[in-house]
């Protein structure tokens, strides 16, 4: 079976952000999406507005937080995208995550209109984000 | 599109397990898969093989331990691998967590031969537990 758009699309959006293009990231959004970030760190909540959500990622990078994600699969169908990735993070000091992290993208025509992540290990990703 | 083959299956697992219907479930399980229980609870760790999987749930019911999937969100499943998005409650003899999970099935020919969960909070699971 040939890949559902959907997964094409989140696929399309991750390749995006590795290389810092937030204006194609931006337009996998929907306006009024609701990013849900999970955790106990500065970068963690709700962000609600595509502004805000790219907003966010820009004020990681600018702390010095890098992000690089392996995909190692996105399975979709006409309303979500599920994303298992790799997630690799080094914060500032130079201390590295590395970690299985799993993408909800919940879909509506084309665009993410809510998202969701779980991690392997919050608590470490909450010490190292700080 | 239609619904991938293995979402079927797995549906049909998950509504099993819904019902207590373990023999069902097992069916979908390969005899050497591997089980992944997050968290840090007397029943988390890997398992492995299809009679320590379903084993697993007998003896967690003996011990008192019940699992109830209260809501199917939505399941995507390719060749390789299927998610369920699921609600779900554990109760045990000291009360009641209900949560949003992910559950993750590396699949081969039709069958689980690896399964991931991702808990909303778990922490909150492990505490209810307890090891």
């Amino acid at each position: 079976m040939t890949e559902h758009p959907n997964a094409t699309a989140v696929r399309g959006a991750i390749a995006a952000f590795q290389v810092g293009d937030l204006g194609s990231l931006g337009e996998v959004f929907t306006e009024d999406v609701v990013w849900h970030v999970p955790g106990m760190n500065r970068f963690a909540g709700r962000f609600e507005g595509r502004e805000a959500v790219l907003d966010r990622l820009r004020r990681m990078a600018d702390t010095g937080v890098a992000v690089t994600l392996e995909v190692h699969d996105v399975i979709a169908n006409v309303e979500h995208a599920v994303a298992l990735v790799h997630l690799h993070v080094t914060n500032a000091d130079g201390q590295r995550y590395d970690q299985q992290q799993v993408q909800v993208w919940h879909m509506r025509e084309g665009r993410c209109h809510e998202y969701w992540a779980m991690n392997q290990d919050q608590a470490v990703l909450d010490l190292l984000l700080g | 599109m239609a619904e991938h083959p293995n979402v079927e299956a797995t549906r049909s697992a998950i509504e099993a397990l819904m019902k207590g219907d373990l023999e069902t479930m097992a069916a979908g399980i390969a005899d050497d898969a591997v089980w992944h229980v997050p968290g840090n609870h007397a029943w988390s760790g890997d398992y492995r093989g299809k009679a320590d999987i379903v084993g697993r749930f007998q003896r967690m019911a003996e011990a008192g331990l019940s699992t109830a999937v209260e809501e199917i969100h939505d399941v995507v499943g390719n060749d390789e691998h299927v998610v369920a998005m699921v609600r779900f409650a554990i109760t045990t003899p000291a009360g009641s967590v209900t949560q949003s999970s992910v559950w993750i099935f590396h699949v081969a020919d039709g069958k689980a031969v690896e399964f991931w969960a991702r808990n909303e909070d778990q922490g909150a699971i492990d505490a209810l537990i307890g090891s």
